[in-house]
């Protein structure tokens, strides 16, 4: 009996000592509610975690790949990893992942909608059915009217990736309002460098 | 001669790294920079199967939170195309400086180049502080203000995404006086840099 | 006299005719088919329109594979390092910033004591200390003022 209290008393001890990584100070994990599914986001506990898939690599061939400016666009908003955790805790808008199917489907940060920009580039139905989904209205004329639209916060892989900035600069063509698109420059690579949780979506059938 | 000609060209483009493989933008493949008096040559690592192993590849940072990503409402955070635009026009003509406030340890194994080092810790030390706002131009006037209109650009970086020695130090420059438009962010810090292949230096 | 006139004559007549070659050689102001072929192949980065480099762009975009590679994930990465040694000596605004000699005892107590590492630097600082003979152009003046302020 005095040995089971003794080991309670120990592990007890030992769970209150061990360092959680914090996102920020006090706030250990983020729970987000989207697409009909809860997501626990939170920082790798596991002291001997490295960065070693391929998002540890340097040097990707340009082109297509460069290095992304801080800022898109003056009213387009560089967000970072906290403010994008803002976003979905919020549920400020849409959280897209800009990249082609096969990036997303390798691993994606969680809450995130797949809308490859390439879509966002030339005049489809598809994309008219995705602007529509985002809260654009058809004129009469066959504009636009982006009033309702809702705020799309874009990211891609990271700060070498143009596929976020380049969907971004496509939809500033067709009118959607600057000041209601973010772009998380960090993107994949950042966030998993910080270790935080990223998902492997389910196929899409 | 026409052949001469083409070749002249290439040579002029292989020189001005229109054809490296991995360019910072694409106009961009390197610059230039001065380090402790010596010119460095600033580019990517061209190896495009070379991935980052060490100590900046590390995931697991307990005690260190994540930063916001614009640390005062005026004070611009910029990436390392603002950065190396930065080093280029500001740094190598003096007008701006770039600053690591890394340990002088970790400064002097490796660092970005033309960084100078003041160790995240000096924050507390008021000589010292005033010593390098005499540096960076500003001067100290007979009534105890602050003469900032002459004084450098400052570019602050420390480790990374989950540093907080850079916001700590900008925000007791700017409780000193120094002018916010006049101080830059580069919340990326040393492990983006490593990350994205940029030139390092290590100070023997 | 006439004879020689003529030679004189016959002479600046060749001579004039060679600097007219001569200059036009140097300036190129022949227009030949060769020249104009070049002007037209000359820019190396072809001007592309809107279009085709977004379908450029894309195209690369698809056709992109990541290569994966095995690595050692503790091995300190060295790569595009380049050690620099300290080219220059103390000027005027570095006396200015040094630290006094009391200061200098009293920070020498507060040191902490140096690890392996900090001593195989300063080692090998001290191996590669060259005699300069001549005072030179200080250039790296902030770098250097700080380290002395820091110090």
């Amino acid at each position: 009996m005095k040995f089971f209290y003794i080991t309670i008393f120990l592990v007890s001890t030992i769970l209150a000592n061990a360092k959680v990584v914090d996102i920020v100070e006090g706030m250990s994990y983020v729970k987000i509610k989207a697409n009909g599914k809860t997501y626990k986001i939170k920082r790798t506990q596991d002291k001997d975690a490295y960065l070693t898939n391929t998002f540890a690599l340097t040097s990707r061939p340009s082109p297509p790949f460069f290095i992304e400016p801080f800022s898109i666009h003056n009213e387009v908003e560089t967000y970072g990893e906290l403010e994008v955790l803002d976003f979905l805790v919020e549920k400020e808008g849409v959280f897209i992942d800009a990249r082609l199917e096969n990036w997303y489907a390798k691993s994606a940060i969680p809450a995130a909608v797949n809308i490859p920009f390439k879509l966002f580039l030339t005049k489809s139905k598809k994309r008219d059915k995705i602007l529509k989904k985002l809260g654009a209205i058809r004129n009469e004329e066959g504009t636009w009217n982006f009033t309702e639209a809702k705020t799309i916060l874009l990211y891609c892989n990271g700060a070498w990736c143009g596929q976020s900035p380049t969907a971004i600069k496509a939809l500033l063509t067709i009118g959607y309002p600057a000041n209601k698109m973010k772009y998380y420059r960090g993107g994949m690579q950042a966030w998993q460098l910080l270790g935080l949780t990223t998902i492997v979506p389910k196929e899409k059938k | 001669m026409k052949k001469l000609i083409l070749l002249l060209i290439l040579t002029m483009g292989v020189g001005a790294g229109q054809f490296d493989k991995v360019k910072i933008t694409p106009e961009l493949s390197y610059i230039y920079v001065y380090h402790k008096g010596k010119a460095i040559k600033v580019h990517r690592i061209q190896d495009t199967k070379h991935k980052l192993t060490g100590e900046y590849a590390k995931q697991y940072r307990p005690g260190q939170d994540i930063q916001p990503i614009k640390m005062h409402k005026d004070i611009q955070t910029i990436g390392e195309v603002e950065l190396l635009h930065f080093m280029k026009i500001k740094g190598n003509n003096k007008t701006g400086v770039l600053v690591d406030l890394r340990p002088r340890k970790a400064h002097n194994r490796e660092s970005i180049p033309s960084s100078v080092n003041i160790p995240a810790s000096t924050k507390d030390d008021k000589v010292k502080l005033e010593k390098i706002l005499k540096v960076f131009g500003a001067k100290r006037l007979d009534d105890g203000s602050l003469d900032t209109s002459k004084v450098m650009q400052v570019a602050f970086y420390c480790n990374g995404l989950w540093c907080d020695k850079a916001p700590k130090f900008i925000k007791t420059f700017l409780e000193l006086g120094y002018p916010a438009e006049k101080m830059l962010y580069y919340r990326g810090g040393f492990q983006m840099w490593k990350i994205l292949g940029f030139t390092t230096v290590t100070n023997l | 006299m006439r004879n020689l006139l003529e030679n004189i004559a016959v002479f600046l007549v060749v001579l004039l005719a060679l600097s007219i070659v001569a200059l036009i050689v140097k300036y190129n102001m022949i227009e030949d088919d060769s020249l104009e072929e070049l002007v037209y192949t000359m820019p190396v980065v072809k001007k592309e329109s809107k279009k085709e480099k977004m379908n450029n762009y894309l195209n690369d975009m698809e056709n992109y594979a990541d290569v994966d590679v095995d690595v050692n994930p503790t091995k300190e990465d060295t790569t595009n390092r380049v050690m620099v040694k300290p080219e220059q000596e103390e000027g005027d605004i570095d006396n200015a910033v040094k630290d006094t000699y009391v200061e200098k005892l009293e920070n020498y107590a507060e040191n902490q004591p140096m690890d392996d590492e900090i001593k195989s630097l300063d080692k090998l600082q001290n191996e590669l200390e060259l005699p300069t003979p001549e005072k030179e152009e200080i250039v790296d003046e902030i770098g250097m003022a700080l380290d002395d302020i820091i110090n």
